[in-house]
This record gives C-alpha cells, sequence and structure tokens, in this order.
C-alpha cells in the first residue's frame, strides 16, 4: 500500500555538530508553525529528515515547507514498505501519475535512481533501480532509458522508516531556521533594498522585527501601506512578523532650518540609527540591519556610512547587502517576492527637504556640531514614545 | 446621508474630491443591493428572468440615451474602456489614419492616442492656452480631409476648464468630414447641458461613479453614424459593440445615478458653484494669496483649482488629509527619479503655467453630498494650513 507524504530536507544543520539538536527543534517549529494553517497536525522527525503525511494534498504542502529557513528541498513522495514489491508498486503509481499530467505519445527519457540507506534492504541499489526501469518500461510504453538528463528521474529512497518514490524537488530556501540565531531589528524604508537586508538576516536564522520611519504627514499613507505590503511579503518566510512605525516629520522639521542642508540625509540617518538602537533595546534585538549598499548612491559612500555610525551605541549595525550589485540585490528580491511592491510608485516626499547638492564625503564631527543645534536627546525620546506597532495583516474580505 | 457620519481620527472625514470619484448616493446602493439579489437572470437567456433582465437592459440603454441626446449607448466597464472603444474602434483590422486630441487631455485620450500612433496612426496634438482652453485657432488648423478620429475634452478634470464646444465641433465638420467625432465627457455629463445629437457628436464617454454611481461602470453614447468597430469580440452583447454578459446591476445603478442628478442639473449646479464661491470668498477675506487656475468663466461647476505659490500641493493636501480634508494635488512629486522630483502635472505644464504655480496647485471638487458644514470646515482649515505651511517654508 502506498500513501502520498511529504518529505523534506534540511540543509546545513547536518553540519552543526554539537548544535544540531536545537537547530532541529527549530526547524521543527518553524514547520509545524508554517504547515499548521494547511491542516497538517503533525510532522515525524528522524535522521536527517522530515516527513509529513499521510496528507491529500502533497504538492501544496510541499511547496508551503520549501519556503522555510533551513530547508533545501522537499518532494511530494509516496511512502511503502521496505520490500521489493511495494517499491515496484509505488514507483509504478508515481510514473502514472506524471505520465498522465502529461498525456501524448513521444517518449519519454527516463532513469531510475536509488539510494539505499537502510542496508536491512536485501537488493543493492543498482539491481534495484535496474529492476525498477525494467517493470516501469514494461508497464509504460512511452518511456525509454536514458542516462544523461533524463526527462522523468524517479528517485527512491529506502530508509529504516520507510522507502519514499518521488520525481520532484522543490528548492527551499536553505539557511538556518528562523529563530535559531535571535533577534534583529531591521530599518524598513519602501525601497527594493531593505526587504532583502532583511530577508537574508532571516536566512542566517535570525527572527527579524521591523522598523519604518514614517514621513506623514508631509507624505500621504500611501508610503506606509506599501510598507506594510512588504511586511507581508517577509512574514510569508518567518511568520508572526512585528511592524514598528516611527513618525520621522518632527526630526524633519527640526533640522530643516540647520546650516549645511547638504548633511540633511546623514543626520536623518543617524536619528533613524539612535531611535532604532533605542527600540531594538526595548524588543530585545541584538543587532540593527540596514539595505546599505556601498557607493550605490551618494549617501552611501564610505565616509557617509561612517558618519552614520557615529551616532550609533553599542548595538551592531548589520548591513547584508553592503557589497551587492544592484542586479543582484533585484534578483533576489524576485525571489523574495518583494520587488513587484518595492517598485509600486513612491509618494516620497523626502524630495521635499531633499538638498540639492548632499554631501558624499561626511564627516561624524560635523553632524554632531550640526545636531548640537537642535535637542537630539528629545526628538529620540519623543519618537520612541510615538513609535506604534502596525497590524501588517490584510484586511478581511467578508 | 442616513447612515453614521465616516471619520477620520479625531475629526469627521469630509470629501472634497468629487472629480476623482464620488460616494455612491445611498438609495443608488440600496436599489443595486436588490437588483444584485433579484436581476440575476442573464439577459440573453429567453425564459421570463432573462427576459426582466433584458428589460432592464433596455430601459436604462433608453434612459441614458435620452439624457445624452444619444441614438444609443453602449455600456461599458467604465469612462476609459468607453474611450478605447471610440478611438480604438475606428482602427480596427490595421487601418490608420490621423488622430486629433487635446494637450490638456485625460490620460485615458492621451495614452490611446499614442498606442494608436504606435500602430501607425499619424498624431496631432492641438495646444491649450494658459486657461486650459483650446486654441481654437490652432485646431482648426489641425483639421483637415485626412483626419479619422478627433476626441475633445469636454471638461478638464483637473482645472474644470470648459472648450468652446460649438466652433470646435464646426471646424471638423467643415474641414474634417470623415472624421470620427469623440467627446471625453467623464466630467460634465451631469454637471452641464450636454446634447449628442445638437452638437452633431459621434459618441461621448461618461462614467457612473462620478456622478454618485458605482465604479466599474460606463457607457459610450453615439450618434447615427460613424460607429466604432468592436474592440471586444464575443457573444455580441451591446449591438456587438462590448461583448460580455452584461453588468445588469450596475448599469441600473448608473442610470439611478444620472436620473436622480438630471432631474435637477440646474439648481445643483448653482449649489455647488455657490460652494466654490464660499471659498473663494473666505481666501479673500482671510488674505491668503493664491490664483485661481484654470477658465474662470468657462467652467464646470463643481470643480475649483486654486495654486498657493510657494507651498508644496502634496504637502498642503496629507495636512488638510491629516484634518479630515480630502482634496487633491494639480501635481505630485511622486515620480522619483528626475532630482528634485519636479515632475508635476502633464496638464498643468501643457498651460504653460509655471513651476511655482504647478508645484502649489491643490483641486477642490464638490458633489451632492457636500454638505455646507464640509465647506465651513474646508474654509477654516485651507487657509490655516496655507498659513502654516508658508510659516514654515515648505
Amino acid at each position: 500500500m502506498t500513501v502520498d507524504h511529504v518529505v523534506v530536507r534540511p540543509g546545513e544543520l547536518a553540519l552543526k555538530g554539537r548544535n544540531r539538536k536545537g537547530f532541529e527543534d527549530c526547524l521543527l517549529r518553524n514547520l509545524r508553525a508554517v504547515l499548521r494553517p494547511l491542516g497538517v497536525e503533525r510532522v515525524e522527525r528522524r535522521w536527517g529528515r522530515f516527513y509529513v503525511g499521510p496528507v491529500n494534498d502533497a504538492r501544496r504542502i510541499a511547496a508551503a515547507a520549501a519556503r522555510v529557513f533551513g530547508v533545501v528541498h522537499t518532494s511530494p513522495a509516496l511512502r511503502c514498505a521496505n520490500e521489493p514489491a511495494a517499491l515496484s508498486a509505488a514507483a509504478a503509481e508515481t510514473v502514472r501519475r506524471w505520465l498522465a499530467a502529461r498525456p501524448g505519445t513521444g517518449d519519454v527519457p527516463f532513469k531510475v535512481r536509488v539510494k539505499r540507506a537502510d542496508k536491512a534492504y536485501p537488493e543493492p541499489s543498482m539491481d534495484c533501480a535496474r529492476r525498477l526501469g525494467g517493470e516501469l518500461q514494461a508497464a509504460f510504453p512511452r518511456l525509454v532509458a536514458r542516462l544523461d538528463a533524463p526527462e522523468l528521474l524517479l528517485e527512491c529512497e529506502v530508509r529504516e522508516e520507510g522507502s519514499f518514490v518521488f520525481v520532484e524537488r522543490l528548492e527551499g530556501p536553505g539557511g538556518l531556521p528562523v529563530g535559531s540565531e535571535g533577534k534583529v531589528l531591521c530599518l524598513l524604508s519602501g525601497g527594493i533594498d531593505s526587504p532583502v537586508a532583511a530577508w537574508l538576516m532571516m536566512k542566517r536564522g535570525c527572527r527579524v522585527e521591523l522598523v519604518h520611519f514614517d514621513a506623514q504627514p508631509f507624505t500621504g499613507p500611501g508610503s506606509l501601506e506599501k510598507v506594510r505590503a512588504l511586511a507581508r511579503v517577509l512574514d510569508g518566510w518567518q511568520g508572526d512578523t512585528r511592524l514598528w512605525v516611527v513618525p520621522f516629520a518632527p526630526v524633519q522639521v527640526a533640522t530643516k532650518d540647520l546650516p549645511q542642508p547638504g548633511y540633511r540625509t546623514v543626520l536623518y540617518r543617524r536619528f533613524m540609527t539612535r531611535i532604532a538602537e533605542r527600540l531594538a533595546g526595548r524588543r530585545r534585538c541584538q543587532a540593527l540591519v540596514t539595505g546599505d549598499s556601498l557607493g550605490q548612491v551618494a549617501s552611501q559612500t564610505l565616509e557617509n556610512l561612517a558618519a552614520v555610525e557615529g551616532a550609533r551605541g553599542r548595538l551592531p549595525l548589520l548591513r547584508p547587502l553592503l557589497t551587492f550589485d544592484k542586479v543582484e540585490t533585484i534578483r533576489l528580491a524576485e525571489r523574495v517576492g518583494t520587488y513587484e511592491v518595492s517598485i509600486r510608485p513612491f509618494e516620497d516626499c523626502c524630495t521635499l527637504f531633499q538638498p540639492d547638492h548632499p554631501v558624499t564625503r561626511g564627516k561624524a564631527e560635523v553632524a554632531a556640531r550640526l545636531e548640537a543645534m537642535v535637542d537630539v536627546d528629545a526628538l529620540v525620546e519623543a519618537g520612541l514614545a510615538a513609535a506604534r506597532e502596525e497590524d501588517v495583516a490584510r484586511v478581511a474580505l467578508g | 446621508m442616513s447612515e453614521e457620519p465616516q471619520t477620520y481620527g479625531a475629526s469627521a472625514l469630509r470629501y472634497l474630491d468629487n472629480a476623482a470619484t464620488t460616494p455612491v448616493d445611498p438609495e443608488v446602493a440600496e436599489a443595486m443591493a436588490r437588483s444584485l439579489r433579484e436581476d440575476y437572470g442573464n439577459p440573453s437567456s429567453l425564459y421570463p428572468l432573462g427576459a426582466r433582465a433584458h428589460r432592464l437592459l433596455e430601459e436604462a440603454r433608453e434612459l441614458v440615451s435620452g439624457m445624452l441626446g444619444a441614438r444609443t449607448v453602449v455600456f461599458t466597464g467604465g469612462g476609459t474602456e468607453a474611450t478605447n472603444l471610440a478611438m480604438r474602434g475606428q482602427f480596427t483590422a490595421g487601418r490608420t489614419g490621423r488622430v486629433l486630441v487635446g494637450a490638456a487631455d485625460h490620460p485615458s485620450v492621451l495614452e490611446t492616442a499614442r498606442a494608436l500612433e504606435a500602430q501607425g496612426c499619424e498624431l496631432s496634438v492641438c495646444p491649450v492656452d494658459r486657461l486650459g482652453r483650446l486654441d481654437v485657432e490652432a485646431f482648426t488648423d489641425l483639421c483637415g480631409e485626412d483626419l479619422r478620429l478627433v476626441s475633445i475634452l469636454y471638461g478638464n478634470n483637473e482645472v474644470g476648464t470648459l472648450p468652446p464646444l460649438e466652433p470646435l465641433v464646426a471646424a471638423v465638420r467643415e474641414r474634417a468630414p470623415r472624421a470620427h467625432l469623440h467627446v471625453d465627457a467623464v466630467q460634465a455629463f451631469c454637471k452641464v447641458h450636454f446634447d449628442l445629437d445638437r452638437l452633431g457628436l459621434d459618441s461621448a464617454s461618461i462614467a457612473a461613479h462620478k456622478i454618485h454611481g458605482p465604479k466599474g461602470v460606463g457607457a459610450l453614447a453615439l450618434g447615427a453614424r460613424r460607429r466604432p468597430e468592436p474592440v471586444v469580440t464575443g457573444g455580441g452583447q451591446e449591438q456587438g459593440l462590448r461583448s460580455g454578459t452584461e453588468d445588469v446591476c450596475g448599469i441600473r445603478g448608473l442610470a439611478l445615478a444620472a436620473d436622480r442628478w438630471i432631474s435637477d442639473l440646474a439648481g445643483i449646479g448653482a449649489r455647488l458653484a455657490g460652494m466654490r464661491a464660499r471659498v473663494l470668498e473666505a481666501l479673500a477675506r482671510d488674505g491668503v494669496a493664491h490664483e485661481r487656475v484654470g477658465d474662470p468663466e468657462h467652467c464646470l461647476p463643481h470643480v475649483l483649482s486654486l495654486s498657493f505659490p510657494g507651498v508644496s500641493g502634496e504637502v498642503a493636501m496629507n495636512w488638510l488629509a491629516e484634518r479630515g480634508l480630502c482634496v487633491s494635488t494639480g501635481s505630485a512629486c511622486s515620480q522619483r527619479g528626475e532630482k528634485g522630483g519636479k515632475t508635476g502635472s502633464k496638464v498643468l505644464r501643457a498651460m504653460g503655467l509655471p513651476d511655482e504655480v504647478v508645484q502649489g496647485t491643490l483641486r477642490i471638487s464638490f458633489g451632492r453630498f457636500t454638505t455646507d458644514a464640509d465647506v465651513d470646515a474646508l474654509c477654516r482649515e485651507l487657509p490655516a494650513v496655507v498659513g502654516e505651511l508658508r510659516a514654515l517654508g515648505l
């Protein structure tokens, strides 16, 4: 008898020696959280593998599991007993379904690959593959054996817990399970870069909280809506995402008449860093994350990054995109699913305060001298006090 | 309206952007809800349920045709689709020819004209003056035997300017007898009297959501001759010009909304123009420096375009929104990229207005459900916001 299952293969966990159990526990929790809304009650954990089943909609569950960090591949599979006859039946059923979805009469180059991890199973891998190949060819005349680049690759894994037959591997994001590396706070604008920075931190096992600095009422509510949409996409990768919104107009007003308007961007970023660091402390986040990429725009020179960094206290400021080209970031943003949102027209009235000639070689001392003309502490406190959590959920349809 | 007033934060919501869209008339909404449940029959079905839907549809067609002085109307999924049918419908099957549109036209016309140009048509764009009026002389010069399509915007959506329709129509008829003459009447419908037959037009676009009807419903009114070819093909509904099962409920909503407005067109128009006058008086009383944008004499009654030079229209809009007042900008610095974001409204730029005026423009537009309290709030908050922003140097 065969039953539909999903096989989930974690990645680097196997490398992680002593920490392995902790990582696996974390991944198991995350898988359960993602699959519970799909009606999955139980996720089975075995040496280096997770299994979900029996299930009715293996493809959908495999696709959902393939969006969990720490997973490298998932496969909808048929599970059967470790017996030659059971393997034959599962292989035939798998091929029957595959061909049914591709009607026609043309030849299908195919190959069988068997991996015997359970040495108690008597038939060696190569013999088993040959046997199954012969049986399938006899049963399905469209199949022709082809060892290189087959169109249909039927894989059988014979393991202690049972045998799994499948034809599909869905690629997961890899990395480490979210939550295995603590928590960070990512500064999220409406642009292309910062959501990718957040995603990369998730990929390395961090739970990522988000903070957005909101220029309303200089801008309309549109840019905040865009940030909420970005947060929703990111939430699909980690679940339970928290988005903090800090009103930024008071800082813009307080600094608008300072001399050297070219320093405005640097000053804004210094204020954002200060407020974010305080918020991170309150939320027990262990680092700040930005989407900075060296030299991408005038404000992201080494000097300016250093000038912004000067406002930082003790928390590390991480810049996962520092060395990325724009095209690399865009490619990732497309994979993450944030690109389409990020390129929506931006209601960005920062242009209102944008100086004609922003400094490209800012100095922390100059920034500090300008800041001495305003009450920095009061502005930071006020920003922190006004920070509010934004619900990222969609408005209900009914 | 009978329902609880809407609020925005602590302030009452004051909707003063009726040229963008309008709140649905509660009576229309109710009639539509009933129709949505009951009149679900397909007008093409032959049993009584379908026949009833067909009858309701044709009655709506008669009503709307009558209001516009049209031979018939083709119901569409909105004003833009109606305009696309009128324009693209002249150039099906690879036909080409010259197209004449106005520089301050709505994007549904301008972009469609550009698309026609890309498929081989020749495009002529008639300039407008500083009031947004088509230059009759230039327009007449652009008319000629080779012209296949003319589109005139009747009632500019940003500044309200009404073009001198009669001399323009006469120029087309005299010099370009083969041209299909389309009028984009989306803003003017119900606001000013408008008669296809009397003016001798071939088609006019209208939309329900500008007159307290539903969104997603519009119509192309047609005269007797020079009909377009279909752009959407299928089951041959709407006299073959717009296939697809008819939205009986939405079409009924359009007809009812129009009927409720047009039965008192002059009275409502006078009331809306009165609101506009009150805002201008308040600005004068408070000594707020401003410029009226558009033609103050030949103007849609419900649109008031104002510029506050030196103030960013976009910021003023956002500040008014904070106080519950919904108005729109004549310009948007939204397009990033261009340094300083100085893109601004295409209409205002076509009118040749200086940058300072373009960036400082706000559009206020009234509707049948605008109350005196709404206007009071605007007369109070508009001078205040402009004053505050000027003090901030924004």
